[in-house]
């Protein structure tokens, strides 16, 4: 019980985390504006949440034009979707165990 | 520390956002019914008003006026059909979305439509082509070769029921090759009947 709990990662404690990474794993590349409409959430919120994700090595970013407007995308690394993979393990895992007594 | 429902909530909400973010799923079941009824129509005015004929065109080519006015007005016709069809389909979609509280044009939209766009323009172009040359007897197996890989190419994108549909088409545009006297009959099956069927289940599987 122990083991599985610490599988959790820390970087996707949020829900606003958890969606995130779902949508980029679903998607190769995905805009700012494409994550905020589907996720709901403010600019800033999403900002801060791709920068945290971003320091742990879990999402890159590609920054481009089209035309004259400058847009960023965004991606999962190989990093990213391991521990993806690897938390929804453990969330599978939990929910296992704690369906037995 | 967290419940059970939590970890189930985390991994519904996870699973939700990978089909919302990647999928187009605002596509209406009723406006593939109202595709396939357009086809049918589209069909019977071929046969009825318009004595379509792949086969006598052929042969009619050399007699002019006749086979060239038919052939105009297919051209019409099929021009009619694809406004009328992707309009209802547009139109349904808004709808649909709407009461559901999405957007249509999310990345997955943009992205289906654009691989959409290769496969359908090939084919019109190809279809265009045929006529101007002459080949008129390809008409219809072509459209329904090239509407097939369309549907194909879309299915993993949208509703997975696509593609059978989509392989259907294919198949039924190899036998409109193969027994050209009943091409037309076989056009009605994919872009009528197919459509009302594959509507029908789309609406009565997951909309209802």
């Amino acid at each position: 019980m122990k083991q599985t709990l610490a599988q959790l990662h820390k970087a996707f404690d949020s829900r606003v985390r958890l969606g995130l990474m779902a949508a980029l794993a679903a998607n190769p590349q995905l805009d700012f504006n494409s994550l905020k409409e589907v996720l709901d959430v403010t600019d800033g919120n999403l900002a801060s949440h791709l920068k945290g994700l971003e320091k742990e090595g879990f999402v890159q970013v590609e920054k481009s034009f089209v035309g004259r407007k400058p847009n960023t995308s965004y991606g999962i690394t190989a990093a990213g979707r391991l521990a993806f993979a690897a938390h929804i393990q453990a969330l599978e895992q939990l929910i296992l165990s704690q369906k037995k007594p | 520390m967290k419940q059970q429902t939590d970890y189930h909530a985390d991994l519904q909400a996870i699973r939700s956002m990978m089909q919302r973010s990647s999928k187009f799923l605002s596509l209406s079941g009723w406006s593939g019914v109202m595709a396939g009824i357009y086809g049918l129509l589209a069909a019977y005015i071929a046969q009825q008003q318009l004595g379509f004929d792949p086969t006598s065109l052929e042969s009619a080519k050399l007699s002019g006026m006749e086979a060239y006015d038919a052939l105009r007005g297919m051209m019409l016709l099929a021009a009619i059909l694809l406004v009328l069809s992707i309009g209802t389909a547009a139109w349904m979609a808004q709808q649909k979305a709407q009461k559901l509280g999405e957007v249509v044009w999310t990345a997955a939209s943009r992205r289906l439509l654009a691989d959409l766009a290769v496969p359908l323009l090939t084919g019109g172009l190809l279809l265009l082509a045929l006529a101007w040359l002459g080949y008129h007897v390809l008409l219809l197996p072509a459209s329904l070769l090239f509407y097939g890989l369309t549907l194909y190419q879309a299915g993993p994108v949208t509703y997975t029921a696509l593609r059978i549909l989509g392989l259907l088409n294919i198949a039924l545009g190899f036998l409109a090759l193969l027994i050209t006297e009943h091409a037309l009959l076989f056009w009605a099956v994919g872009f009528g009947l197919l459509h009302i069927v594959y509507g029908l289940f789309i609406h009565f599987r997951y909309e209802k």
